[in-house]
């Protein structure tokens, strides 16, 4: 069975994850880090996954982006099987890959570069989507000297300034403080509305306040090995209502009853799933955190 | 450069250009300028210290014949230098290193590149490789003897020689080295292996390239000298084993000396070009 994402896509979906299972092998030891995930997701539309840490989520992005092949099941990207890297994706992975000998422009300039953009105009685009994070004067700083949600920052622009079709983002703002948050969850609200091409964003996050913020529809992920356990629609927040801003949206007794939904699911998938003695989600989640994959 | 500093940074930007701010960069610079004085007041102090205890010792209870003394060598390097003995000499070794230094680097680098690009490849001749890398180099002299004579052939390629192993191991492993998340976000956007190594590969193998540089630099003046020392009519390698036969320790010590003022130069031109080339590396500019 698909669980089926959007209502409203009558064209087959832009990504197709079919049964896929994935298991590690590692010194002798197989860890299943997805078990049997299917969903689609329509083009226009944004996908949020959430989860607790170790439950697959990046496993899966990397194997919608093809830097991964699942071992049972196939991921599908506009109808074709995704077999080596998915050039049609932009991914904001979880841990920044900014080039540290690169100064934050040419970071940001680097995927034009590759597309062999005239250069002048390669650094203006460039100097631009800057400013739509607001990092206008820290062009010519190199990555290791800006904090960690500076970096994210700077990420996020060289993401979207070669206007990919599908945007992976793996808990983009998980390190910024609220109030950026906040902003850029508008800024990408705004971006998400006035692209002339729609855009596709598959999101990573553990924040359920920002899944029910930015998704159309959101997929709890949850148990050992993970399965997709509780899928929420969102269209009752449509777009239209987005635009009177985060914090309003925020405000709306939907957004509360949606938030509350995820999270009773995620409660109920780590109660049943996980008897062990204590607290069994904090005791898993660090051991998890350091192995995973980029 | 802690999260918080950086992020304190961000809300204060204009701060920089207004009084206060000014008033907190001189300080700090002010302070910074100090410290180094101290420092370098210190390490006269420390050779001002060594030398006069030797100077001291071969006065009185220690034989000048055989550790020679500062003011002794002092005088011959001003002799040697004003006669243009020491200059002419100094400018075969620098030669015959700097020659063989850059055909070392020349080869070591572009071996090191190429095989890292072919992981079966470094696969199998990684035992070779390390077996190389630990042979004592010396003892190819009398082999390069034969094969290359006396002359300034046989010196150039000893100093390649000490050099090429290490300079080839650092940018092998450097090359290596490289950041898989780094490639893959390149490989997203649609760049091709070519652009991937000229991007990602070279850059991030640049600072084990640059380390490789700095510590064999001394090793081609090693190899250099050596090669002088087995069989040579000019050079430091000569003067020394030249005054060594003469039982004259005073132009022993003045050839070494030479020699060490000459390599610390040329470390601080490696550096300070490592410095320039890899500004946004804080271990190398830090140096
Ligand atoms: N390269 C890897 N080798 C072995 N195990 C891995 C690797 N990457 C991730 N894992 C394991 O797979 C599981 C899921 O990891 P991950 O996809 O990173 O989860 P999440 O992103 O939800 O935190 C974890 O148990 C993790 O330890
Ligand atoms: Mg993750």
């Amino acid at each position: 069975m698909t669980e089926n994402v959007s209502s409203t896509a009558p064209q087959p979906p832009l990504i197709e994850v079919d049964h896929v299972s994935k298991t590690y092998v590692r010194d002798g030891q197989l860890t299943v880090a997805v078990d049997d995930a299917n969903f689609s997701v329509p083009a226009g539309s944004v996908l949020a996954l959430v989860g607790p840490s170790g439950c697959g989520k990046t496993t899966l992005l990397n194997m919608i982006a093809g830097l991964l092949q699942p071992t049972k099941g196939s991921v599908r990207y506009a109808g074709s099987e995704v077999t080596s890297v998915n050039c049609g994706a932009g991914y904001m992975t979880q841990h920044d890959t900014l080039l540290p000998w690169r100064r934050v422009l040419a970071n940001v300039s680097l995927p034009l570069e590759i597309q062999g953009l005239d250069r002048r105009v390669m650094l203006d685009r460039a100097a631009d989507a800057l400013r739509e994070v607001g990092l206008q004067g820290f062009e010519r700083h190199f990555p290791n000297q800006l904090s960690g949600g500076m970096r994210k920052r700077v990420q996020l622009a060289r993401t979207l300034v070669y206007s990919p079709e599908t945007l992976l983002m793996d808990e983009p703002f998980g390190s910024l403080d609220a109030i950026l948050k906040i902003n850029l969850q508008q800024d990408l609200l705004r971006l998400l509305a006035k692209r002339e091409r729609d855009l596709t964003v598959v999101l990573v996050t553990h924040d359920l306040e920002e899944a029910v913020t930015l998704a159309d529809t959101v997929l709890v992920m949850a148990g050992r090995p993970a399965r997709v356990v509780h899928v929420e629609q969102l269209e009752d927040l449509d777009r239209r209502t987005r635009d009177e801003g985060v914090v309003a949206l925020r405000r709306l007794p939907e957004f509360s009853l949606h938030v509350e939904r995820l999270w009773q699911s995620l409660e109920a998938a780590s109660g049943s799933a996980q008897p062990r003695d204590g607290d069994g989600r904090s005791a898993a989640a660090p051991a998890l955190e350091s192995g995973r994959a980029r | 450069m802690t999260l918080q500093n950086a992020d304190v940074h961000v809300w204060s930007g204009q701060e920089a250009e207004d009084a206060s701010g000014a008033a907190l960069l001189a300080q700090e610079k002010a302070g910074r300028r100090r410290k180094r004085g101290q420092i370098i007041a210190s390490r006269l102090l420390v050779l001002v210290a060594i030398l006069g205890a030797w100077e001291i010792s071969s006065r009185t209870f220690v034989d000048p014949f055989a550790a020679s003394m500062p003011s002794l060598i002092f005088d011959r390097f001003l002799e040697w230098l004003t006669d243009g003995f020491l200059l002419g000499n100094l400018a075969v070794t620098l030669m015959e290193s700097v020659v063989g230094f850059a055909i070392g680097a020349v080869i070591g680098i572009s071996l090191g590149l190429a095989l890292s690009f072919n992981d079966a490849a470094s696969k199998v001749c990684a035992p070779y490789i390390n077996a190389l890398y630990a042979l004592p180099k010396v003892t190819l002299g009398p082999l390069f003897v034969i094969w290359f004579g006396i002359a300034i052939k046989m010196k150039i390629v000893m100093a390649a020689v000490f050099v090429v192993f290490l300079i080839f191991y650092n940018t092998w492993s450097g090359a290596r080295d490289v950041d898989q998340g780094l490639v893959d976000s390149l490989r997203l956007m649609n760049a091709n292996k070519r652009e991937i190594a000229r991007k990602v590969v070279l850059p991030s193998a640049l600072v084990w390239v640059f380390n490789g540089l700095r510590v064999s630099f001394p090793l081609a003046l090693m190899g250099a000298t050596i090669g002088e020392i087995i069989a040579s009519k000019r050079g430091i390698g000569f003067i020394v084993t030249d005054s060594a036969a003469q039982f004259d320790t005073t132009g022993v010590f003045t050839a070494i000396f030479t020699l060490m003022f000459v390599a610390v130069a040329v470390d601080r031109i490696i550096v300070l070009t490592q410095a320039h080339a890899l500004k946004w590396d804080e271990a190398s500019s830090a140096l």
